[in-house]
């Protein structure tokens, strides 16, 4: 459907995951399901995501690749100075979020102690084939 | 890949297609359903020419936001792409690719370099680059490929930039910053330097700071202000303590915290500058929204490099440019910085420092989850009530937000971060940033059963108890900055039905849908107005099979007068 035009390195990422090959994708006007390959959440989104997942009743995630990773997001400046006590009091929701992941079998954790996004461009991608 | 962060396209960097979505998004993908997205626009940025000297991949990223503004990469993936690109680390394209999101963009992406390999291979992950050489033909855009809009930037003639304050897309090259703080009356005093974040704290970018404060400790100067380091991770943690950094920056006064969010997501607690005093802080974060490091709406917040930052730091003026002025010694001397020096990777290697991975058991069967009954910060969700088919009518209206409404109005974070998990108590904050256009107060509606005024989520819940439904109308861009859910789920599970704005940002409208709130735009913006006469609306609801569903709303006033006033709600995405 591409009609072998030529393609941005966008195009080619983003049309080698749509889910229905039939359609022609028209760039800023069709809609496209795609299928990503993979899913990463931090602590200040993960909790309400994965409460919303535990709804859907589920037993596991259906991407193939998924990760969460734990970071400190919440911490507070004197909390900032203290990390290895913040790591300790950080356990309650940490520990929720540990065990969902380790009983959905996600990918998880990563580095406890890393900024969120940051933790993408260290670990996340090709996590699998590393 | 998506991310629950509005920063997720920092992986950008390696040449992903990383964006950032609302929970509710990643939970569909997450269930086996496809991930919905309007075929982006591509915008490209020809990169020619060399960063040298004091410029940095953050200039490339602070010129593109001058030229395009906070809304000009709307609905675009942003790629660059030309010669320039050999000049930038891997880490320093994950920089720019990490602020397009201060452009609204849907993403940034690069092809494959010479520098991404070599960033593989430092962080263990040799195969992954040899796998990419094996292919790279295919790893970048196809020639002829066409563009929807092209920015032409050469590296070797690009200036440092310094923007804001309160928005990133106000561009000051580092030449103009004291002539533009002067005339508009900007502290030209700094209060603070932070450098760091998951925008900036690359190896690279904490060795050329550090290369900064050496030659200052040299000629007897230390930070003039407080300056604070955020390493972006463990590993940078552990390597720049190694390698010496931190104590080069801790002798010249500076505090080195930890690998976390920190003051750049407001977790500052700053205690120095007494609330909605006018001062200017420096930082080498992504976002500088006005309360967005330390809620002081008096802060004027400037984004730059690190580099930038260090320098500006050890002069402690925004109308010091260290690429030509000089600081006055105590001996009469004057000294003036070199450019900046630092490795890109590090010559022994990164330290991990302490591995706190945890890796999934073979099976999750046997892992229990343990959720308190008595926790206030978590909380299992309930299922919202069905539609029970019948138009809704007679709903008053909550709240008219006046002006900027972003996430951080309708679900503020901070002291609230901690509640992200419990929406009963979360949902205390909802809307409490949010200028009532009645009043041009915050946190202050009339409940229009009693007449009486009151908090926004008391008196949401005023109507909850007694079975009244509600409605909230917005400006333009609702819901603009973070990918944050609760923003949508909080209306719901207090009672609202439908959110009616003039615009939405894209996430949040999403998010609205995905929690069965009803995302309405005024057909003609200009019905916002009308709103300021009115007292109720009476929504009625006529199903359509068109593609676009009218919704004719149906004003009353105490006149009995009534207007008819078209909303469009959209089906897609």
């Amino acid at each position: 459907v591409l009609k072998n035009r030529p393609l941005t390195l966008a195009e080619k990422i983003i049309y080698g995951h749509i889910d229905d090959a039939s359609i022609e994708p028209v760039r800023g006007k069709t809609y496209l399901k795609l299928r990503p390959d993979r899913v990463a959440m931090q602590d200040a989104t993960a909790q309400m995501a994965v409460l919303q997942f535990i709804s859907s009743g589920l037993p596991k995630v259906a991407a193939q690749q998924r990760s969460t990773v734990i970071t400190l997001s919440q911490l507070r400046m004197e909390q900032l100075l203290t990390l290895p006590l913040q790591r300790r009091r950080t356990k309650r929701f940490t520990t929720f979020l540990l065990q969902r992941a380790q009983s959905l079998e996600w990918v998880f954790g990563a580095q406890e102690a890393e900024l969120f996004t940051k933790s993408f461009l260290r670990i996340t991608p090709f996590l699998a084939a590393s | 890949m998506i991310g629950t962060d509005s920063h997720t396209p920092n992986a950008g960097g390696l040449g992903m297609c990383a964006i950032g979505v609302g929970g509710a998004d990643a939970v569909d993908v997450m269930a086996g359903l496809p991930w919905e997205l309007k075929a982006p626009k591509v915008i490209g940025v020809h990169l020619t020419g060399k960063l040298t000297g004091w410029t940095s991949p953050k200039d490339v990223i602070l010129k593109v936001a001058d030229i395009l503004t906070v809304k000009g990469g709307t609905g675009a993936i942003m790629e660059y792409y030309g010669p320039g690109l050999d000049s930038i680390a891997a880490t320093g394209m994950a920089t720019i690719a990490n602020m397009g999101a201060e452009i609204g963009a849907t993403c940034t992406t690069f092809p494959y370099t010479s520098r991404m390999a070599e960033y593989l291979k430092a962080t263990e992950r040799a195969k992954i680059a040899s796998a990419a050489d094996s292919f790279k033909e295919h790893l970048k855009a196809d020639a002829g490929c066409v563009y929807d809009q092209v920015i032409e930037i050469n590296l070797s003639e690009l200036q440092p930039h310094v923007n804001g304050p309160f928005t990133p897309d106000l561009g000051n090259p580092i030449a103009k910053l004291g002539e533009n703080a002067k005339k508009n009356n900007w502290p030209v005093e700094i209060s603070a330097g932070l450098i760091g974040s998951c925008t900036n704290s690359s190896y690279e970018d904490i060795a050329r700071s550090a290369s900064l404060v050496e030659q200052a400790k040299k000629a007897g100067l230390k930070f003039k202000i407080p300056y604070l380091v955020t390493p972006g991770s463990e590993t940078v943690r552990a390597t720049i303590t190694r390698d010496g950094f931190t104590k080069t920056f801790e002798e010249a006064g500076a505090t080195v915290i930890a690998n976390a969010c920190g003051p750049c997501i407001g977790q500052w607690n700053r205690h120095d500058v007494p609330e909605g005093k006018a001062n200017s802080i420096v930082t080498s974060y992504n976002r500088n929204f006005a309360k967005r490091n330390d809620g002081n709406a008096g802060t004027h917040a400037f984004v730059t490099s690190p580099e930038l930052v260090t320098a500006l730091s050890i002069a402690g003026r925004l109308d010091f440019n260290p690429l030509t002025d000089s600081i006055k010694l105590p001996n009469g001397k004057d000294f003036k910085f070199s450019p900046p020096k630092g490795d890109e990777l590090p010559k022994l290697g990164y330290d991990k420092g302490e591995d706190t991975f945890q890796a999934p058991p073979k099976s999750g069967a046997g892992v229990s989850v343990d959720v308190k009954k008595t926790s206030d910060r978590l909380q299992l969700l309930e299922p919202f009530a069905k539609w029970d088919g019948k138009d809704l009518t007679g709903m008053p209206v909550l709240i008219k937000a006046k002006g900027k409404c972003t996430t951080d109005h309708i679900s503020m974070a901070g002291k609230w971060l901690k509640f992200r998990g419990h929406l009963e108590n979360i949902s205390n904050n909802m809307l409490i940033g949010a200028i009532n256009a009645e009043n041009g107060e915050t946190n202050k509606v009339k409940n229009l059963v009693t007449g009486e005024f009151g908090k926004v989520p008391d008196v949401a819940r005023q109507y909850k108890k007694a079975g009244i439904s509600w409605i909230v109308i917005g400006d333009e861009n609702y819901g603009e900055g973070s990918s944050r859910e609760h923003a949508a789920l909080e209306p719901r599970y207090l009672g609202g039905r439908a959110i009616v704005v003039k615009s939405f940002a894209r996430i949040h409208e999403t998010n609205l849908k995905k929690q069965g709130m009803l995302p309405l735009t005024f057909v003609n913006v200009s019905y916002y107005i009308f709103h300021i006469i009115v007292d109720q609306i009476i929504v009625l609801l006529f199903l359509t099979l068109l593609l676009f569903i009218f919704f004719p709303f149906l004003f009353s006033h105490l006149t009995m007068t009534r207007l008819q006033v078209k909303t469009r709600l959209t089906l897609l995405a």
